[in-house]
């Protein structure tokens, strides 16, 4: 220790204080992380921003520069507005439900009560399962033919033929949200439940003893202090849910007027195997993200503050 | 009082299984439809209970016979294993330096980066998936399980880092400087003190990014043809054909490929939920 210290007095290269130094291997702890990182994710992104400017196709090796023309284009596209109103639909309306739903069902496993680690485990299941094994069990429940959806609905007398879910217009997009809510709602509810159990129990007491009732409680303890981490969840939600491709892609493939910014994105690229096309919609995808982003960087900094 | 306290409690419990009964009856009714026979499946019959176990459609789909004949059900779930494993453990590895980094040295635009690295976890996988293509096949790994355990970072990585900063965060400074006052370097700091205190943590990121990855679909369907490198997320939809899809095989194949990740949960969940109640919340 002493040898070395007296090395960097010594050395006219180490001129550097101690917490300098120090912060030099705390650089290089994190280069390695930073440098798969750019590799594997700033790279792709400079990649598809700039493929986006030109003709790119996967066979063909001539690839002129077009300004914006893929932008034009994708704009020109039938199904571009209509991807944008349902991405806002889905990730609204889905991460609404999965709030709220959360945060009810949080408020429940807030309570002391024997079994409640299993209530909580079963509740949690949806978001464990495999997204291809959730998809596809409601596939077959949503059925055309033999699914239990439709076969419950017609022996109860609410229909009068067999529905087919996946294949009508606003049926289709319904029933991708129900299964997107499924399975997203118990993220909500372990963050909601956190926020819960964060409130001390003294409060409630003293509220108690005050004589409020359970709804007078929400609205003036439960909700206020939650106030932050609600907040939070909500941008979360909806950022995850505007992202998801995986429940629509499953289960329609964008068809029935399903397509949200991402489905139709990944139609371009791996199936109108037109790259350009597709970089020029995930650069548009980025742009409505990057203000969602942008909320959420002022919701951390006026937590901090 | 004690009375009114009772129903309370009765009334609750009825509340909770009924809700319970609801989110999870997709899963029981996976189960079920497993369990069946072909002929009973298309029977539009609905009885809840489950009467039968036949167990014929899982033997087909794991060994790939019958209607199952193009499944390689087995290969898929090893190729899944390989690669979400594989990733995961690479991800905390690198995780682990770059959190510890990030929670206890002082350099410029610290609080930069890491915002950057949450960020990036909030990508629409969408937008990395082409050019990660063109890069697969520039570095000759289309077909390849090391392009998917490459790719899979995309999401492991920066989360892993994440949660790592914020594990570390909370343990007190002295312990690691402790033992650099008694000869440790800082990387045996992090190794022998550092680590072991955030093991619960290590244990929490891993299972969540294991989770993560084996529901991924976006990258496998992307970035493997070959039947024998498939992985079991997606491997299995090949048996979805409209009408003709037989549906208990679906079923039990959807069955076989979650187990895996709810044993994981079962074991690991306690875990689990302080990070997932965390998860990009906590600064």
């Amino acid at each position: 220790m002493s040898k070395k210290s007296l090395l960097t007095k010594l050395s006219p290269r180490n001129s550097l204080t101690i917490e300098e130094k120090d912060n030099r291997i705390g650089l290089l702890f994190l280069a390695p992380a930073i440098a798969v990182l750019v590799i594997i994710v700033a790279y792709p992104v400079i990649y598809s921003f700039t493929m986006s400017f030109f003709r790119w196709r996967p066979i063909d090796p001539n690839r002129p520069f077009v300004g914006f023309m893929n932008y034009l284009r994708v704009l020109g596209d039938e199904r571009f507005f209509q991807s944008i109103k349902n991405t806002f639909i889905y990730a609204l309306v889905g991460a609404l439900f999965k709030v709220v739903i959360g945060l009810g069902l949080a408020i429940m496993m807030n309570r002391k009560f024997r079994g409640r680690s299993i209530a909580r485990a079963l509740l949690m299941l949806p978001w464990v399962l495999p997204v291809t094994a959730s998809v596809t069990v409601w596939n077959w429940m949503f059925d055309g033919m033999y699914g239990i959806i439709n076969v419950l609905l017609f022996r109860l007398g609410f229909i009068d033929s067999y529905i087919n879910f996946l294949g009508q217009k606003g049926l289709a997009l319904a029933s991708v949200l129900i299964v997107g809510i499924w399975m997203g709602y118990p993220q909500m509810m372990m963050m909601l439940l956190a926020g819960l159990q964060a409130i001390p129990t003294e409060m409630y007491e003293a509220a108690k003893v005050e004589g409020a009732n359970v709804i007078q409680i929400f609205f003036r303890i439960t909700l206020p202090s939650l106030s932050n981490i609600l907040q939070m969840a909500i941008i979360l939600s909806i950022i995850w849910t505007f992202n998801s491709f995986n429940v629509i892609w499953l289960m329609t493939r964008g068809g029935s007027a399903t397509h949200t910014m991402n489905t139709l994105a990944y139609e371009f690229s791996f199936v109108n195997m037109r790259y350009d096309l597709g970089a020029a919609m995930s650069v548009t995808i980025l742009l409505f993200l990057a203000v969602f982003l942008y909320v959420h960087s002022r919701m951390t900094h006026k937590k901090e503050a | 009082m004690k009375y009114r306290k009772r129903i309370n409690t009765v009334v609750f419990y009825i509340a909770l299984i009924a809700i319970i009964s609801i989110f999870d009856f997709p899963i029981y009714w996976m189960i079920k439809s497993s369990l069946t026979t072909v002929e009973k499946v298309m029977s539009r019959d609905v009885s809840v209970a489950i009467t039968e176990f036949d167990f014929s459609s899982f033997k087909q789909v794991w060994s790939g016979t019958g209607y199952a004949s193009s499944l390689y059900l087995r290969s898929y779930m090893v190729n899944s294993l390989i690669v979400v494993m594989t990733s995961s453990i690479i991800s905390i590895i690198l995780a682990t330096l770059a959190g510890y980094s990030l929670s206890r040295f002082t350099y410029k635009h610290r609080e930069g980066i890491s915002q950057g690295i949450l960020y990036v976890y909030m990508f629409p996988q969408m937008i990395l998936t082409t050019p990660l293509l063109m890069l697969i096949i520039k570095l000759n790994l289309y077909n390849n399980l090391w392009s998917l355990i490459l790719v899979y970072c995309t999401f492991s990585l920066p989360y892993s880092i994440w949660m790592m900063r914020s594990y570390f965060s909370a343990l007190p400074k002295e312990l690691e400087e402790a033992a650099m006052i008694d000869g440790c370097n800082r990387l045996q700091a992090v190794g022998k003190i550092m680590l072991p205190l955030a093991l619960p943590g290590v244990v929490a990121t891993i299972t969540y990014t294991f989770i993560l990855g084996w529901s991924n679909v976006i990258y496998p369907l992307s970035f493997i043809t070959d039947e024998s490198k498939k992985l079991v997320s997606i491997g299995f939809l090949s048996l979805v054909a409209g009408d003709a899809t037989p549906w208990n095989g679906v079923m039990a194949a959807a069955t076989i490929s979650a187990l895996p990740v709810v044993i994981v949960f079962i074991f690991l969940q306690r875990y689990l939920i302080g990070g997932l109640a965390s998860g990009g919340v906590k600064s």
